[in-house]
């Protein structure tokens, strides 16, 4: 859990009050984001859970009903087996959807993590002597580099191929 | 006896959508949620086939792929890496490390099936 602002109220008095506030209300929001990833994770996993025990009901009725080959007719058979097809490669949006949420978990523990290096640097400052901002500002833009870097990554790896089969 | 395919992925939907295929199809599947469990799996019993996410916590694909290999009742086997990840830099690396195919998420089930029955069958 990040800490609450209030219990930097003395450094609030000695060094850079509205920095200080700022990084901590961003440490609080960044703390909320994750929560709200936490909680999506958890209708995710709860509705695809569902969703999976009836789809597999239905792929079973459909395996079944091809095997023995009555009670149905071909065309029947067919598009029961369009259907279960197309649930195969719709329900894998869960896998998809899985990933993006580990990806957002981590640029949101990345900003977390330079939040409260700059903190520390801001508030290492003696009172009255210069902030230390450029050491601050470059701990920054190196985290947003790096996410912005595994950000790019991830798109292109989603943006072409889906289905695609190479043999060696 | 029906064949048997060793899946490995961390995604429980995954390995569930692979195992309706798979045993509808008429192939025993044995599932792995780590490529710590697949090779504990790979070690006690000789699969036809082996399934593979590539990004998995612990560990991901390819090093499972080496691992694999690197044991002498899998010099052979086929080894499908099955992955949302397209690159060509990824695909050269599994074929580096010794993987006999790559095939993209969302997989289509009747183009699994027809690359599974091309090796195992």
């Amino acid at each position: 859990m990040l800490d609450s602002p209030s219990m930097f109220d003395n450094q609030y008095n000695q060094a850079q009050p509205g920095t200080l506030r700022a990084i901590d209300a961003l440490r609080d929001i960044l703390a909320g984001v994750k929560r709200d990833v936490a909680r999506s994770r958890e209708v995710l996993n709860g509705a695809f859970g569902k969703i999976a025990a009836r789809f597999a009901r239905v792929h079973a009725i459909a395996v079944a009903a091809e095997g023995r080959k009555h009670g149905l007719s071909d065309e029947a058979l067919r598009a029961l087996r369009e259907v279960t097809d197309g649930l195969t490669i719709e329900l894998q949006f869960e896998d998809s959807l899985s990933q993006l949420l580990d990806h957002i978990q981590g640029k949101v523990e990345a900003m977390g993590v330079a939040l409260t290096e700059t903190r520390a640097m801001m508030s290492s400052a003696p009172a009255g002597e210069a902030e230390p901002v450029g050491p601050a500002l470059e701990v920054l833009a190196r985290t947003v580099k790096s996410i912005q870097m595994a950000a790019d990554a991830a798109v292109a790896d989603r943006a072409f191929g889906h289905g695609s089969v190479e043999l060696f | 006896m029906s064949k048997s395919i060793l899946t490995v992925d961390d995604s429980t939907s995954m390995r569930q959508m692979l195992a309706f295929i798979l045993k509808g199809a008429g192939y025993h599947v044995v599932q792995a949620a780590t490529s710590d469990e697949a090779l504990t799996h790979a070690s006690s019993h000789a699969f036809d086939m082996v399934l593979t996410d590539q990004n998995m916590p612990g560990g991901d694909g390819l090093d499972l792929v080496c691992a694999l290999r690197s044991l002498p009742a899998y010099s052979e086997t086929p080894i499908i890496m099955l992955t949302t990840e397209s690159s060509e830099e990824m695909k050269n690396k599994g074929r580096a490390a010794g993987a006999t195919g790559w095939m993209v998420k969302p997989f289509d089930p009747n183009r699994l099936l027809e690359v599974v029955r091309k090796f195992v069958n």
